[in-house]
């Protein structure tokens, strides 16, 4: 087996066992991982792979896990990595499907969720903090303006991100328009 | 087996816009229409989802899958509602290969990212204030704590951030339970 295949199911494994709360938790981890630590792509490749994955149905982190497998190992690596990121969800939720009432029950459960709630927090904010700052470096103020537009849209008002994301996209395909005439 | 199958690529292939809309789509599905589920069961499963990691999606069509039809049940219902949209992004991502070479198609993607950005800090807000702030809007102050001193360590941190969460979520969750077991009444501590 392709040594990155297994290193990205190994990976994914990881990150998916450890991020509450779907969705965005686990882009600034996988960034992190993936651009800083493995030097496998850029962190603009997996921003893109971002929009893309909201683009299509279903859940955010395994649209991108399929992109990431296809950019690093071809179909095999989409393969490992969307099998990297349902397995641990897939075998917590089966276990606790059985032990329902007793997970409801126990406080050492709470008491541990808790905590990784706290630590993942950490983790995320540090990593949110690192990606902003970089677009705030770049210095470019277009973007600088689209970030914070985006991000004020949707924390005020109940525009869904797709919209969100398809209105910036059009935006940039106009202004680049502009800029060639 | 095959309608779970069939009911969850559907749902797969329709819940755009992450975790919310999939949910709704099986609570029209699943609980109102097939009647697999009663109304209760998903709230449970919603408060589950939320509890452990993982997309919610993934995690409502693993429990659903299980208790209808044990393990297979399980893994069948998750492929098929993660497959739609697996198909589709793959896609997206092979039609933008095609489309590197032009200029404005590059553009566009530079200001998407950075709207993709605002998107995630947005992302970052609402996971801060699930884990802060207690019902009623309340602030969890011994959260804040751990928080700002685990933000103090982390950035010192070499080791691989796993590592982190597991060490930080452990020390946490037994100083929690240390408190609980003096019996200190932790909504005197948060204001």
């Amino acid at each position: 087996m392709n040594p990155r295949c297994w290193k990205l199911f190994t990976t994914m494994l990881c990150l998916s066992a450890f991020t509450f709360g779907g969705g965005f938790v686990i882009i600034p981890l996988m960034q992190r991982r993936f651009s800083e630590e493995l030097g496998w792509l850029t962190e603009e490749e997996i921003l893109d792979m971002v929009a893309f994955a909201r683009a299509s149905p279903g859940a955010v982190t395994v649209n991108v896990a399929v992109q990431v497998g296809a950019r690093v190992a071809g179909p095999a690596g989409s393969l490992c990595g969307v099998l990297g990121t349902i397995i641990p969800p897939l075998i917590t939720l089966s276990l606790i499907s059985l032990v329902y009432d007793a997970f409801c029950a126990s406080v050492v459960a709470a008491a541990f969720l808790y905590g990784l709630r706290l630590a993942v927090s950490v983790v995320v904010v540090s990593a949110v903090a690192g990606m902003v700052s970089e677009v705030l470096r770049a210095g470019d103020r277009g973007r600088q303006a689209v970030l914070a537009a985006v991000f004020l849209l949707s924390l005020l008002t109940d525009i869904t991100t797709i919209w969100l994301l398809a209105g910036s996209a059009l935006l940039g395909w106009w202004l680049a328009g502009r800029a060639e005439a | 087996m095959t309608a779970l199958i069939l009911r969850f690529l559907y749902i797969g292939l329709f819940a755009i816009g992450g975790g919310l809309s999939a949910i709704s789509l099986i609570q029209k599905e699943i609980v109102e229409r097939l009647g697999w589920l009663t109304a209760e069961t998903l709230v449970d499963i919603l408060a589950i989802a939320e509890m452990t990691p993982g997309p919610i999606a993934v995690n409502a069509a693993s429990f659903v899958g299980m208790s209808l039809h044990g393990i297979p049940g399980a893994a069948a219902a998750t492929v098929a509602c993660v497959l739609p949209g697996c198909v589709i992004s793959y896609m997206l991502y092979r039609a933008n290969d095609r489309f590197q070479r032009n200029l404005r198609w590059r553009y566009a993607l530079k200001i998407l990212r950075a709207a993709v950005v605002g998107v995630i800090v947005n992302g970052g807000l609402v996971i801060l204030k699930n884990t802060l702030c207690l019902e009623a809007g309340r602030l969890d102050w011994i959260a804040v704590f751990c928080l700002a001193g685990g933000l103090a360590l982390y950035r010192r941190w070499k080791g691989s951030p796993i590592l982190f969460m597991l060490a930080m979520g452990t020390i946490c969750g037994v100083f929690r339970l240390i408190l609980l077991k003096f019996g200190v009444n932790l909504s005197i501590l948060s204001a």
